[in-house]
């Protein structure tokens, strides 16, 4: 058995034996390449740079990069601290702390957005005594967008930093602690230089996230041009009227996905 | 191997056997609007036609008219507002559409009227938070007009997705106001305002029926019907 899993690995096996596992590899494939590949299909190519540079969608593209580049800012400052806890914590609750921070992993972005409502809401926990005391609302504004794509990002990114960083070996940062640094010192000068790559791909899957929260944000952000419709949002409200205008929307999203993702892979990613 | 091409067997015959209603069944597409009058109308249908089953599957008006001209198997379809009508392909539905309900718009307030709106002409206030729906849906593109109309120039914190949506903005407080139907409003126990006869926009409902089907004309019929028309009454809608 171990000999046949080794051996698969290996171009010497026939193809006989190796279908049961490229057929269903196969068909993997298709089903994530073909909705994708369709899109390029249909979409109306005369039409594209006149459908992505209509105001709408600038608008739409300029929230989402700056809504976009201030949740990555904001997940890494909170982020890699919140993983370095996590991959070097002791307590006999952290497995529970681990569990209840990637929640909002798995649950369905319109809960999340929801939940955000329900704390940050003008009738909200902390949001009610806020508007009361403050003055302040976030609902409808450019920072509950942000509000909700970190909400939905940053768990991706500790998970997938806290990996990188509990397959260090301890020796290092007990090394540096007997060299006499701080443990702020040997977290920024020690760890962060070893985690690099996990926490550039960390970054760019929380920011892929990001880009495509759609569920959270209506929800708790509402739908309102240049100022909380971003990309996802504006693919959605185009679709009821102009099927074109969202397909070269998501064409536009397709490619700047594949650029980001490409370069970063190629410059931090094994 | 005999397992999986038994497996495969059985999702081929699932698929080809359970998706597609038997022809006995008439299929309704309906706008979203009506989803809470509908099933009471299907109710009035099945008294008056035993024989028959009807399914209704809802849809915002202008997706109803992209499943159509896709050729999706229906009987009747009943849309809101006659806009998406023109982008109906005309081989699908012949004759005239009948108008079977109109729909006009109101203003929900929310609890305590925090945004103090006593009048349309309040929905220009900056300071207040007001949600409409997005003008691509026909309960947004209704508002669009009445706004137009009035020249009352509105400061608009989201365009939600839907009518249920910009009511629930409302409800839960976030939202000051929202222009919604009059229909969404029967049976909620939140605030709300009326708009004046003369500031009013008239969303109609046209009914048609699709590919000849005899059924489905038979049901235009029927929502044109005393019973029909009282049950749609009482759920808010207007006469055609």
């Amino acid at each position: 058995m171990t000999l046949r899993a080794q051996r698969l690995g290996t171009s010497g096996l026939g193809a006989t034996r190796r279908w049961p596992i490229l057929i269903p590899a196969w068909i993997a494939v298709a089903v994530l390449l073909v909705p994708l590949a369709a899109l390029l299909v249909r979409v109306d190519w005369t039409r594209l740079p006149a459908n992505v540079t209509s105001p709408l969608a600038i608008e739409a593209v300029r929230l989402s990069a700056i809504t976009t580049s201030i949740t990555l800012i904001i997940v890494i400052l909170l982020g890699a601290p919140l993983a370095w806890v996590l991959a070097r914590g002791r307590h006999r609750l952290m497995p529970w702390l681990r569990a209840l921070v990637t929640v909002p992993l798995v649950l369905p972005p319109v809960v999340g957005g929801v939940a955000l409502l329900a704390a940050w809401g003008r009738n909200g926990v902390v949001g009610g005594p806020l508007d009361a005391l403050l003055g302040i609302t976030i609902p409808f504004t450019t920072v509950a967008v942000i509000f909700a794509e970190v909400f939905v990002a940053l768990p991706f990114y500790v998970i997938s930093v806290e990996g990188s960083m509990r397959g260090l070996d301890p020796r290092y940062d007990a090394i540096s602690a007997t060299l006499g640094a701080s443990p702020v010192r040997t977290f920024t000068r020690v760890v962060i230089p070893l985690v690099a790559p996990g926490m550039a791909a960390g970054a760019a899957l929380a920011w892929a996230r990001a880009l495509g929260e759609f569920g959270a944000t209506i929800t708790f952000a509402g739908n309102f041009s240049g100022r909380t419709q971003t990309v996802p949002l504006a693919v959605f409200t185009a679709l009821e009227q102009d099927p074109d205008a969202a397909l070269a929307l998501s064409v536009l999203m397709l490619t700047i996905c594949v650029v980001v993702l490409g370069a970063l892979r190629s410059r931090w990613i094994p | 191997m005999k397992r999986l091409v038994a497996t495969s067997a059985v999702l081929v015959w699932v698929a080809s056997g359970c998706g597609s209603a038997p022809d006995d069944t008439v299929t309704i597409l309906a706008a979203s609007s009506l989803a809470d009058v509908m099933p009471q109308v299907i109710a009035v249908a099945e008294r008056e036609r035993p024989d028959e089953a009807f399914e209704v599957s809802y849809a915002a008006s202008s997706q109803i008219v992209q499943q159509l001209n896709a050729g999706i198997d229906a009987d009747a379809a009943v849309l809101a507002g006659q806009g998406p009508l023109a982008s109906l392909d005309p081989s699908v539905a012949a004759g005239t559409p009948a108008v079977v309900a109109t729909n006009t718009l109101a203003i929900a307030l929310a609890d305590g009227n925090p945004g103090r709106v006593t009048s349309l002409a309040d929905l220009g206030n900056t300071d207040i938070t007001l949600v409409l729906c997005a003008e691509q849906v026909p309960c947004g593109a209704a508002a669009a007009q009445m706004f137009h109309q009035t020249g009352i120039n509105p400061t608009i914190a989201s365009l939600e997705p839907d009518v249920r949506a910009t009511l629930s903005k409302v409800v839960s407080g976030e939202a000051d106001a929202g222009v919604v139907y009059v229909t969404d409003l029967v049976g909620q126990s939140v605030g709300h305002l009326d708009v004046r006869a003369e500031d009013q926009v008239v969303t109609t409902y046209p009914a048609l029926s699709i590919d000849d089907s005899r059924s489905g004309a038979d049901f235009v019929d029927l929502l044109s019907s005393d019973t029909a028309q009282k049950v749609l009454r009482d759920a808010g809608f207007g006469a055609p």
